[in-house]
C-alpha cells in the first residue's frame, strides 16, 4: 500500500464565475499533520469543504481530484460520499457550539454518529461514547452523557466535536480552525490530544490555522495559500529556517517572537490581499511582493519543485533569503 | 530602585461585581466577581500589558478605568482625577486624558459619520477648533497613524480592517491623552495588518509619549510591546513584574502554566520545551474557589491553598507574586 493517503489535484472552486480556490494541489501521508495557513480569505476552509464535498450553495467545485485512499471523493454518489464522512473521514469546524446539535445531549449525539456507521446496538454504541470522552479527557463520563451543548464550557464542547468526529476512527482529521476560538490553556490541550490521536491511532490531520504558533507546535509539513493558491509546500522545520516564497518569510516575520528585541520594528506586508476580481494574470502577490519585477506581473508563477520535499511558486525563490534579515 | 514620575493612572483595591444587588433576580444568583480587589499603576509613556484567559475580567477593568463600568468598590485616578463616582461633567475632563481602542474596529465606528467627523469629533464638541483650523487638526492625526488626509472624506465601510483600526487610533489621539486603554487591539486583525498596528502604536508612544493599559492574551504581543506585565486569573492580580523579569523568570503557577500554553512560532524552541498542561477549566466567576482561587487547577497546591487566599506580595527582583509557595 502506498504511503499516500490523500491526494488532492488541481482543485479548482468557483464562486460567481470566479476561481476562489484556484488549482490547488497537495498530497498527504499516512499520520501525518499538514498544516493549510494563510490570511483570512485566501481559500483556507473553501479547500477544506470542497475535499469534504460540503461547499456552500454559492460555490462550485469547478475541476479537480480528490484521491483518498485510491478512491476519487469527486465522483462518488452522494450518499458514498455521506458514508464516508465520518466514518474514513471527519470533520471539525471553527464554532463548536454552532456544529453541536444543541437539542440533543452530547452522548446521544455521539451514540449516533457511531450507530450510523457502524450499525451496532445503543448499548454498545454507548460503551464506545464513554471511552470517548475518557480519550478527549472529559473527566466524570457518564454524567457527561447526559448533558446538553449548552452545560459545557467552550473548550469541552471543541472536545466533545473531536470525539464525534474520531468515534469512528477516521483514516483523516480535517480540523479548520479548531483551537482559534478558545484560551491557549485550552488549546493546548486539544493539541494534545490530536497529538495522541495520531501517535496511537495513526490518523492524518489537516489542520486549518492562521496562527503560526500552532503551525509550529504541531505541523510535520505546511502548505502556505495567498490568493486562492498554495505558494509554497515544505516540511515545517524546513518552511520555518527558510521559506522560499516571499509571503511565507513576511508573514513569518511579521509575528513577534519571544526571543526578538522587544518594540522592534516588525515586517509588514503592505496592501491587502485582492479580491478574485482584481487578480490580473501574473502572481497574485506581485501588487505586495517587495521582489516583484516585471516578469511577475505578466506570467503567473507555477508551484515548482527547489527541493526535497519542497515547493514554492515564485520566479524569484532564490532571492528569499535575503529578505529575512533582519529588518534595521 | 530609580523614583517613579508621577503616575497617570493609580487603581487602587479596585472591585467590580456585577449583579450584586437589586433587581428581580437578585436574592438567587451569586454576584459576579469579575475584579476582586485589584491595585497598579502606569507611568507616564509606559505600557503595562494585562494578560488572562478569557472572562477573568480584564475588559472590565479596561472599561472601568474609562469610566464605561460603574465600580463596587475601590478607586482609580486618572492624573490623579477620581474616575469612581464621578459625574458627567468630572468624567468629561477626565477623557481628555484616557481614551479606549477596542477589539473590533468595525463595531467601535459609527457608520454614518465620516472618518473626518469621526476624527474630530471630541475636538469640535469641546469647541477646540473649528472649520479650517479643525480640517488641519484632523489631517495630521490621519497622517500620524498612516492614512491620508483625503481620506476624511470617506466613511468606515470604505476601508480594510487595519485601515478602520487605525481610524480608531486616530479618534483616541485627538485630544492628545496621557494614557490609552488597548482592549486586544490586534485581536481581529491578520497578521501582517497586526504587525503594521503595532508598529504604529510603538512609534506613536515614542514620539507623543503616551501610556497604554495594553490588554491581550497573546504572550508574544505582550512581551513585543509591553514594559510591565500584570497577569490576572479569576478577577484576582496573580503576578505583575518587569518585562524581562516575567518572561525570563515567571513565578506564579498559573503565569508558568500560560506560558507554557503559548505556542511559539519556532518549531525547534516550541518543541523542545516542557509543557505544563492545565487540568480543566476556568471555574466561573460567580463561583470563585475559596482559598487561592488557582487550587482547583494548580499542579503544586496543596491542603492549605484550599483556605488560605495567598496576597500579592513583592519578591527580591521586584515582581510581585501571590502564592505561598512560589
Ligand atoms: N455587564 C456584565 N454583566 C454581567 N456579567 C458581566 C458583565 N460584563 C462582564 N461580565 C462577566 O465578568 C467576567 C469578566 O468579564 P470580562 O469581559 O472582563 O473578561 P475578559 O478578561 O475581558 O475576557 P475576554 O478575554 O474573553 O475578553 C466574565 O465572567 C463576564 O461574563
Ligand atoms: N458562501 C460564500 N459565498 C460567497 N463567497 C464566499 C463564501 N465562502 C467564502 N467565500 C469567499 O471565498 C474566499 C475564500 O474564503 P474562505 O475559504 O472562507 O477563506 P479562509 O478560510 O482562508 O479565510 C473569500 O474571498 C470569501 O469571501
Ligand atoms: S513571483 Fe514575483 S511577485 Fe510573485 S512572489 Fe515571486 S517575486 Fe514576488
Ligand atoms: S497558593 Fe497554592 S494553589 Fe495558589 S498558586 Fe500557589 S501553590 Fe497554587
Ligand atoms: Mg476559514
Ligand atoms: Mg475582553
Amino acid at each position: 500500500m502506498s504511503d499516500v493517503l490523500l491526494a488532492v489535484e488541481n482543485l479548482t472552486v468557483d464562486i460567481g464565475g470566479t476561481a476562489v480556490v484556484d488549482g490547488v494541489s497537495f498530497a498527504m501521508r499516512r499520520g501525518e499533520v499538514l498544516a493549510l495557513v494563510g490570511e483570512s480569505g485566501c481559500g483556507k476552509s473553501l479547500t477544506a469543504m470542497a475535499l469534504l464535498r460540503l461547499l456552500p450553495p454559492a460555490a462550485r467545485l469547478a475541476a479537480g481530484r480528490v484521491v483518498l485512499e485510491g478512491q476519487d471523493l469527486a465522483a462518488l454518489p452522494e450518499r458514498a460520499m455521506r458514508r464516508l464522512r465520518g466514518e474514513a473521514l471527519s470533520i471539525i469546524f471553527q464554532e463548536p457550539t454552532a456544529s453541536l446539535d444543541p437539542l440533543a445531549t452530547v452522548g446521544s449525539q455521539i451514540v449516533e454518529a457511531y450507530r450510523v456507521h457502524r450499525g451496532v446496538t445503543r448499548a454498545e454504541a454507548r460503551r464506545a461514547a464513554r471511552d470517548m470522552l475518557d480519550a478527549v479527557g472529559i473527566p466524570d463520563a457518564e454524567r457527561r452523557l447526559e448533558q446538553y451543548p449548552f452545560e459545557l464550557s467552550g473548550g469541552m464542547c471543541q472536545r466533545i466535536m473531536i470525539a464525534i468526529a474520531l468515534v469512528c476512527g477516521p483514516s483523516l482529521l480535517v480540523a479548520d480552525e479548531p483551537t482559534t476560538a478558545l484560551d491557549v490553556t485550552i488549546q493546548a490541550q486539544i493539541l494534545d490530544l490530536m497529538r495522541k490521536l495520531v501517535a496511537e491511532r495513526g490518523a492524518s490531520i489537516l489542520i486549518i490555522t492562521h496562527d503560526m504558533g500552532v503551525v509550529a507546535d504541531i505541523a510535520d509539513r505546511v502548505a502556505v495559500m495567498y490568493a486562492g493558491r498554495v505558494v509554497e509546500v515544505a516540511p515545517v522545520a524546513e518552511l520555518f529556517a527558510s521559506p522560499r516564497h516571499p509571503y511565507t518569510a513576511l508573514l513569518l516575520a511579521s509575528v513577534p517572537r519571544l526571543d526578538a528585541t522587544p518594540k522592534a520594528q516588525l515586517a509588514t506586508i503592505e496592501g491587502r490581499v485582492p479580491s478574485p476580481d482584481e487578480f490580473g494574470v501574473g502572481c497574485r502577490f506581485a501588487g505586495r511582493c517587495p521582489l516583484a519585477v516585471q516578469r511577475c506581473h505578466e506570467a503567473p508563477p507555477a508551484l515548482a519543485d527547489i527541493g526535497r520535499d519542497h515547493a514554492a511558486a515564485c520566479w524569484r525563490s532564490a532571492d528569499v533569503a535575503r529578505l529575512m534579515e533582519p529588518a534595521s | 530602585m530609580s523614583a517613579r514620575p508621577d503616575p497617570v493612572l493609580v487603581v487602587d483595591d479596585l472591585a467590580v461585581h456585577f449583579g450584586a444587588r437589586g433587581g428581580l433576580l437578585a436574592s438567587k444568583a451569586p454576584p459576579v466577581r469579575a475584579v476582586d480587589g485589584v491595585s497598579f499603576s502606569i507611568a507616564p509613556g509606559e505600557t503595562l500589558g494585562l494578560v488572562g484567559e478569557s472572562g477573568c475580567g480584564k475588559s472590565t477593568i479596561s472599561n472601568a478605568v474609562v469610566g464605561l463600568v460603574r465600580p463596587t468598590r475601590g478607586s482609580i485616578k486618572v492624573r490623579g482625577a477620581e474616575v469612581v463616582g464621578a459625574d458627567r461633567s468630572a468624567l468629561n475632563d477626565i477623557r481628555r486624558n484616557v481614551q479606549m481602542i477596542f477589539q473590533d474596529p468595525a463595531l467601535s465606528l459609527n457608520p454614518r459619520m465620516s472618518v473626518g467627523e469621526t476624527v474630530g469629533e471630541s475636538v469640535y464638541v469641546r469647541g477646540l477648533a473649528r472649520g479650517g483650523a479643525l480640517r488641519e487638526r484632523v489631517a495630521a492625526l490621519l497622517t500620524a497613524v498612516g492614512l491620508r488626509p483625503e481620506h476624511a472624506e470617506r466613511y468606515p465601510h470604505q476601508f480594510s480592517g487595519g485601515q478602520r483600526q487605525r481610524i480608531v487610533i486616530a479618534r483616541a489621539l485627538a485630544l492628545e491623552p496621557a494614557l490609552v486603554v488597548c482592549d486586544e487591539p490586534v485581536s481581529a486583525l491578520d497578521v501582517s495588518v497586526r504587525a503594521q498596528i503595532l508598529n504604529l502604536l510603538v512609534g506613536l508612544q515614542e514620539r507623543l509619549g503616551i501610556a497604554y493599559l495594553f490588554v491581550s492574551h497573546d504572550l508574544a504581543v505582550v512581551r513585543h510591546i509591553c514594559d510591565r506585565v500584570a497577569v490576572m486569573y479569576l478577577g484576582k492580580l496573580v503576578e505583575v513584574a518587569e518585562r524581562e523579569t516575567l518572561f525570563t523568570a515567571p513565578k506564579h503557577p498559573y503565569t508558568l502554566a500560560l506560558m507554557s500554553a503559548v505556542p511559539e512560532a519556532d518549531p525547534v524552541r516550541q518543541r523542545s520545551k516542557t509543557r505544563i498542561v492545565l487540568q480543566g477549566d476556568l471555574p466561573s466567576p460567580s463561583r470563585v474557589p475559596t482559598g487561592c482561587a488557582f487550587h482547583t487547577r494548580c499542579p503544586i497546591a496543596t491542603e492549605r491553598c484550599r483556605f488560605d487566599a495567598p496576597a500579592l506580595t513583592p519578591r527580591p527582583d521586584g515582581a510581585l507574586v501571590s502564592c505561598h509557595y512560589a
